[in-house]
């Protein structure tokens, strides 16, 4: 966002080219409010200095007055600072989470980036179903087809929304799929016993996005990247493939970055939301 | 203290608790500035993405960063990532929105909302839900906070506590309260108190007519997902720690909030 941009009247441009040193006071405690709004419980006033690149002295005024007008509070040590309740007040409607279209333009900007397939895939019930995908044209790979539900605990995409799961709520979706289906053409050591299924819940999270390749369907390769809550509770997952001879695990590897770049906004905001485990999109 | 920063957020509480976007005129009337100060304000608030032009006119509304701080003002009850699970599956099994609410000073605040399936639901946005004893989700926790506190509740709210006693008594009595509006004759909302040894911490609103009051026995399905999340919260009370306990309840003023 950018004020000065779309200022209209003559007088507005005059204000907005003026030096802001009147403000400059205002700027500090918005500063300061601001590194409040990550997911981060209290802060103390030297890693505010060192993070904002202020003064110890700066960052104890602004304080001062954010306590005194109710924006922060002291946390229970006293020493450090914590939300205080006034931001309350900065109410309106209550947002509602629509992943499908807070994740397209994220989702087309890595399909832009890779020129490969891109699924966007959330838990519906004890199922993983993809609601949106980018399929670039000619040879490509194609998963699961849109709204096509797959079990938990099958596919590696799957999987990847149960890993982020709490341990009991993986128990229990084990419990209640016993015996688990078979679905895929082949054996598969990792979706065919609770054990199995536990270990590679144990790999996945082990790691902030999966790189994967199927020692059986060895043809193409994928990046699986959990989207979660401030719990760590799954969202979504946002899976990017593509043919091994354009996107084997070498190349996923060396993209990983910048992909994980293009997702960290969406990644970011949706800390804020807690995740309803799925039900709310049935 | 600076009277430009005090400036910035009387600003932003003026835009945060208007319910519609506001011209510059109309907040410089309401917080009695200049309007020219006033602009430069919101210069500032847009700088930090805590107040934005509505729909590229010449009104404003809060930013993302507002938003931001408001959702991280709830992320810190942390109770709610035990809770959810629970609420979806009394929200699933019930078809009615359910709740969860903590006290923050005297008042209730809804922290997590599970919506429930039915055709006709409550709104129930996240946010204050006023004084303890003014909704049935404050008064399953006032209830059950002893007598200690019930009295110091009173003297806050400058009630006779001889008559708070004498609605508190059925919730004591019952172990939950009912929502006393009965939109529905002879059914009724309800929340049920969640306790960590023995003091309430929070309540959970099932906020439909899901409860038959000729038949009020009849919450053991909810009392299930109950006594399983108590059971969690004995096994992990550092999540169930309210960030704002040691602050004096008495000086929590909220005004704010829906």
């Amino acid at each position: 966002m950018d004020g000065g941009a779309s200022l209209s009247t003559e007088a507005d441009a005059r204000s907005a080219t003026r030096p802001t040193y009147r403000n400059q006071a205002a700027q500090r405690v918005l500063t300061v409010l601001s590194a409040f709004a990550v997911a981060e419980d209290s802060h103390g006033v030297t890693a505010l200095a060192r993070d904002l690149g202020m003064s110890k002295n700066m960052v104890h005024r602004a304080l001062s007055t954010l306590v005194k007008e109710g924006w922060l509070a002291r946390d229970s040590t006293g020493d450090r600072y914590q939300l205080g309740y006034a931001v309350l007040g900065l109410g309106g409607d209550e947002p509602v989470l629509e992943l499908g279209s807070l994740a397209r333009p994220y989702l087309e900007r890595l399909h832009a980036y890779t020129g490969e397939s891109v699924y966007l895939s959330v838990i519906m019930g004890d199922n993983r179903v993809t609601i949106d995908e980018i399929l670039p044209p000619g040879p490509r790979v194609l998963r699961s087809s849109r709204g096509t539900p797959v079990p938990l605990h099958c596919t590696k995409m799957s999987r990847t929304l149960l890993a982020h799961m709490a341990d009991g709520d993986i128990d229990e979706y084990l419990a209640r799929a016993a015996p688990l289906p078979r679905i895929l053409p082949f054996r598969d050591a990792e979706s065919e016993t609770a054990q199995g299924v536990w270990d590679d819940v144990k790999r996945i999270r082990a790691n902030s996005a999966v790189v994967w390749r199927n020692p059986v369907l060895t043809s193409a390769a994928y990046a699986i990247f959990p989207l979660l809550d401030h719990s760590s509770r799954p969202h979504a997952i946002v899976t990017v493939g593509g043919p091994r001879e354009r996107f084997d695990l070498d190349r996923i590897n060396t993209t990983l970055p910048r992909m994980t770049e293009i997702l960290a906004p969406l990644s970011q905001h949706l800390r804020f939301f807690p995740a309803m485990a799925g039900l709310e999109e049935i | 203290m600076s009277s430009s920063a005090t400036r910035a957020l009387k600003i932003l509480a003026l835009l945060g608790s208007s319910g519609e976007p506001l011209g510059v005129t109309e907040l410089a009337r309401r917080a009695g500035l200049p309007p020219g100060t006033v602009f430069r304000t919101l210069d500032a608030l847009q700088r930090g993405a805590f107040a934005e032009r509505y729909r590229s006119s010449s009104r404003y509304v809060v930013g993302p960063a507002a938003f931001r701080l408001r959702q991280n003002f709830f992320a810190r009850f942390r109770l709610r990532e035990l809770a959810l699970p629970h609420l979806l599956k009394i929200a699933a099994a019930s078809g009615e929105t359910t709740s969860l609410v903590v006290p923050i000073g005297w008042h209730g605040l809804r922290v997590a909302v599970a919506r429930g399936g039915n055709e006709i639901t409550q709104a129930s946005p996240l946010g204050t839900l006023g004084p303890l004893a003014g909704h049935y989700a404050g008064r399953a926790l006032l209830a059950h906070m002893g007598d200690e506190r019930i009295n110091a509740y009173a003297a806050w709210a400058n009630t006779q506590s001889n008559e708070l006693a004498a609605v508190l008594a059925p919730i004591q009595a019952r172990g939950f309260a009912i929502d006393d509006s009965r939109a529905v004759p002879g059914r009724s909302a309800l929340a049920l108190p969640v306790r960590l040894a023995g003091d309430p911490i929070a309540s959970i609103a099932i906020e439909g007519p899901v409860l038959d009051l000729a038949h009020t026995h009849g919450t053991a399905a909810w009392t299930t997902e109950l006594e399983a999340l108590e059971r969690q919260v004995a096994l992990r009370p550092e999540l169930a720690a309210n960030p704002y306990a040691h602050l004096d309840p008495t000086l929590v003023t909220l005004d704010g909030g829906t």
